[in-house]
């Protein structure tokens, strides 16, 4: 592993059943936010999971912050190290932000009562809860528990950041709040952020994976995510049944994505754009039709 | 109280099951157990955590709420009633703790799982403090409720010291049984949670301890039906006091019940740290834990050593060389140590009952006698009348014959407890001993003797006379004698026999030792006879004290020498009469 490699993943794989959740994924993450992508079911969140050391692979080497997971003293090293935001985070909805964060930041090791306060109170300031943080979490607004459990994550400022879909359910403003927390975070430390929104991807992310059905579909800067997408993106005054996926847009016109016809209106595609060209690519093949674009 | 107990579980039961369903997957989560590299700094400040959590739980501060009111139903007889004793103050204390500790095993069971409630798990799966220390920090927030336990069980014994008259003093092994099992609680209820968990585990588990208990608390009845002083008692968790009435006659292994107590509670906790695996100190802890248990357990139910068993069974046949005596006005008043204090409760009684007699009442017998002997029967733990020798360590009841336990000697004898009505803390002012002197003053039996043998006097003037004196003699008499044909009068008209024929003696702790199955309608004379000035009828009797202590001599005759009324006709006659 390279020295500023913060996780490595060689050939992967996580099944349940018959299923492949995560099949035979090789990567490689360093300082800086890595996006991943990918539709419901891609394995984002197996993916996430291993990695934070709470599912184990059935096959391939893992190592984390320099560590094996698979040992139980390498598996604490990389939890002391780790802040983690999962998928469906639970809250004790009765405790305060202040008295549940306090009570991770214990079980992070944090046994000083005054250093482990003056934390608390640092990362719940971070995501913007200084003013409500003795308020019971049950009384706070659901953008709002999501900033409690992204505090926790940054308690003891972790060297990597694992966070599942850290982002949904937060306003513009919060969303914002949230990028640039994370950005700060990102300039010393590995960020690797499972979301839904490219928007997300495109303003935060060095570098973006997208996923799907368990194998990894593109790797590398969103800028040559966009690259692909180059001269597939078009707009018309009609829908053209040739295209993947097509939608009205505010001018009245509709904005397509596919093959275009010739002498098509191309215009510069977006993130989004080339990342739904390649979940169709990926899941019919060139000819075939794109599946809506959802979420999860 | 059952129905407020039972109220309290169907309430958390219907509350744990129709919790929302867990959000969390835990069977996705991966192993996470013991680490050489764990840190147990954490364990204080999560203990403490955690303390906090299970004291501001609703169900343990309903039973906290909830204990000052058992702790007054549990001593309401012993301390507040007559010649309150601090062995059963003690006792009950430690027993009122008990639903306490039922609400703590569902508190800290539900504590326990909340990661599990709130879909917390997979977030604290991924971080550094493992399960193990999580579960050690949870079953040491025991301190906590256990001291919550013992400062309300402290307060409570400043609350009955107050009374001045309490015999002995404090019993802090027996007191200190309650925080214990409250403490044991805590391991269960984590165990529990760690091996089974689903809430409404915590919630059978609470019921099971209940059932356990109840199994072992009455091992008079089905799987054991031994005798209630059998040693097997202690090995359920709290041990009631037999029947028997004095420590000198009751052995109980207060130091070692609380060991095998404490070794209960740390296999509990071994238990609830196994599930992450049998390391080898958990075993080796496991180990000692159980070898502690089997051998306070098997300490607490041996027979009673040889030496024992002769002094309990002298303590019984040989009073005289036991109990110390004195004499006031030629009346001879025995009692046992630790129950001197009662002769003189004996003595006024005595006075006041031989003083509404005429002075032949007096003089006609040998001097009287006054002395202290244990019961012929006695209340259990159901509250209904149950023979004394089962009281008894079973060595002991065995070489004791009823013969030479209770001989027929003509004496009044008291007994071990303060007489009472059944279920009631009633001061009845020794009106039961009163009827046991005024037998004595007219030529009956005062106390029966061998098997609970009586004889029936019915229709006599003389069971009127002493009745009628009993009643006299005593404040509030006539009240006393009317509530004595309310609580039971058999199908034959006896009061209060034990005999069966309808009486229930559900209720009767030291129910009233008489020598005399007396009738009803000799009570019905007596209280006819109540309605005169006492100076009157003992004058009456006095002039004809020779015929009135006739045996032939009718009830209905001295009732229509009063001029008070009274039956119709004499009963009819049943059982052996006296002589």
């Amino acid at each position: 592993m390279n020295s500023g490699t913060t996780v490595e993943l060689d050939e992967v794989t996580k099944r349940y059943g018959s299923t492949a959740a995560v099949d035979g994924i090789s990567l490689a993450l360093e300082r800086g936010v890595t996006g991943l992508l990918g539709p419901n079911g891609a394995g984002k969140t197996t993916l996430l999971r291993i990695i934070a050391t709470v599912l184990a692979p059935d096959r391939g080497a893992v190592r984390v912050l320099g560590e094996d997971p698979g040992r139980a003293d390498g598996r604490l090293s990389i939890r002391r190290r780790l802040g983690y935001f999962p998928q469906e985070p639970g809250y004790y909805a009765n405790l305060t932000a202040f008295a549940f964060v306090d009570y991770i930041a214990i079980l992070k090791e944090l046994t000083d009562r005054q250093e482990r306060h003056h934390e608390v109170t640092r990362v719940l300031t971070q995501v913007g809860l200084d003013d409500v943080m003795h308020k019971r979490i049950k009384a706070l607004s659901g953008g709002m528990r999501r900033r409690v459990i992204l505090a926790q994550a940054l308690l003891g400022r972790p060297e990597l950041l694992v966070l599942d879909e850290p982002a949904s359910g937060l306003d513009p403003e919060q969303r914002l709040r949230f990028r640039e927390t994370v950005s700060a975070v990102a300039e010393h430390h590995t960020v690797l952020l499972s979301t839904h929104q490219t928007d997300d991807v495109s303003a935060l992310c060095q570098r973006v994976v997208v996923m799907d059905r368990g194998r990894v579909l593109h790797d590398g800067a969103p800028g040559a995510l966009v690259d692909h997408a180059h001269g597939h993106v078009w707009v018309a005054a009609e829908p053209d049944p040739g295209a993947r996926v097509s939608w009205r847009i505010s001018s009245g016109h509709y904005r397509l994505i596919g093959d275009p016809p010739p002498g098509a209106e191309l215009v510069t595609p977006a993130l989004e754009d080339a990342y739904l060209l390649l979940l169709g690519r990926n899941t019919s093949g060139a000819d075939g039709p794109v599946p809506t674009p959802g979420r999860a | 109280m059952e129905l407020l107990v039972i109220a309290g579980v169907a309430a958390i039961v219907w509350r744990v099951l129709h919790r929302r369903t867990p959000v969390s997957r835990p069977a996705e989560i991966g192993a996470v157990g013991w680490c050489s590299g764990t840190s147990w700094r954490v364990l204080p400040p999560l203990a403490r955590a955690g303390t906090r959590s299970l004291l501001r739980h609703p169900a343990f501060l309903a039973g906290a709420a909830l204990t000052p009111l058992m702790l007054w139903l549990a001593t309401a007889d012993t301390a507040f009633g007559s010649a309150p004793d601090w062995r059963d103050i003690s006792l009950a204390i430690a027993l009122a703790l008990v639903p306490l500790a039922w609400l703590t095993i569902v508190a800290v069971n539900l504590i326990a799982l909340r990661p599990r409630r709130t879909g917390t798990d997979e977030l604290f799966a991924a971080l550094p403090t493992p399960q193990p220390v999580r579960t050690t920090a949870l079953l040491t927030t025991g301190i906590g409720p256990a001291t919550v336990a013992a400062a309300l069980a402290v307060a409570w014994v400043g609350v009955v010291a107050t009374r001045e008259d309490v015999r002995g003093s404090p019993d802090w092994l027996e007191i200190a049984v309650g925080p214990l099992i409250v403490a044991g609680a805590v391991t269960v209820g984590v165990a529990v949670a760690r091996w089974l968990p689903r809430p409404i585990f915590g919630v059978l588990a609470a019921i099971a301890t209940m059932l356990i208990q109840a199994r072992f608390l009455d091992v008079t009845t089905w799987p054991w039906d031994r005798a209630a002083g059998d040693p097997l008692r202690f090995l359920g968790f709290i041990a009631e006091a037999t029947g028997a009435g004095t420590a000198a006659l009751e052995v109980r292994p207060a130091g070692w019940h609380l060991l095998y107590l404490f070794g209960l509670v740390v296999v509990m906790a071994a238990v609830a740290l196994v599930r992450d695996g049998l390391r080898p100190p958990i075993a080796s802890v496991l180990a000692v834990a159980v070898l502690v248990v089997t051998g306070a357990g098997w300490i607490q139910t041996r027979p009673l050593s040889p030496a024992r068993q002769a002094e309990m069974v002298s303590y019984l046949t040989d009073p005289a060389a036991h109990q110390r005596c004195e004499t006031t006005d030629g009346i001879r008043y025995c009692a046992y140590p630790g129950f001197t204090d009662a002769i003189g409760d004996w003595r006024e009684r005595v006075e006041t009952t031989l003083g509404v007699l005429p002075p032949v009442a007096s003089e006609w017998r040998d001097p009287l006698e006054v002395t202290q002997r244990a019961p012929v029967i006695v209340g259990n733990s159901d509250c209904s009348p149950s023979p004394y020798e089962a009281s008894l360590p079973p060595p002991v009841a065995e070489r004791v014959t009823p013969a030479a336990l209770w001989p027929a000697d003509d004496h009044v004898h008291p007994g071990f407890r303060e007489e009472s009505f059944p279920c009631s803390d009633e001061d009845v002012h020794g009106f039961f001993l009163a009827v046991q002197v005024g037998a004595w003053a007219v030529g009956l039996p005062p106390a029966p003797h061998g098997s609970n043998e009586r004889c029936t006097a019915t229709g006599q003037a003389r069971a009127a006379v002493a009745l009628w004196a009993a009643a006299a003699g005593t404040p509030d008499g006539e009240r006393l004698l009317r509530a004595v044909l309310e609580q039971g009068v058999s199908a034959d008209g006896t009061l209060i026999s034990f005999d069966g024929d309808g009486v229930d003696g559900g209720g009767w702790d030291a129910p009233p030792m008489w020598g005399v199955d007396y009738h009803a309608t000799d009570a019905a004379v007596a209280l006819a006879l109540l309605s005169r000035p006492p100076a009157e009828v003992a004058g009456a009797l006095g002039e004809d004290w020779a015929h009135w202590m006739d045996p032939s001599t009718a009830s209905v005759e001295l009732a229509d020498a009063a001029g008070v009324g009274g039956p119709a006709e004499a009963a009819a006659r049943s059982g052996s009469p006296c002589p």
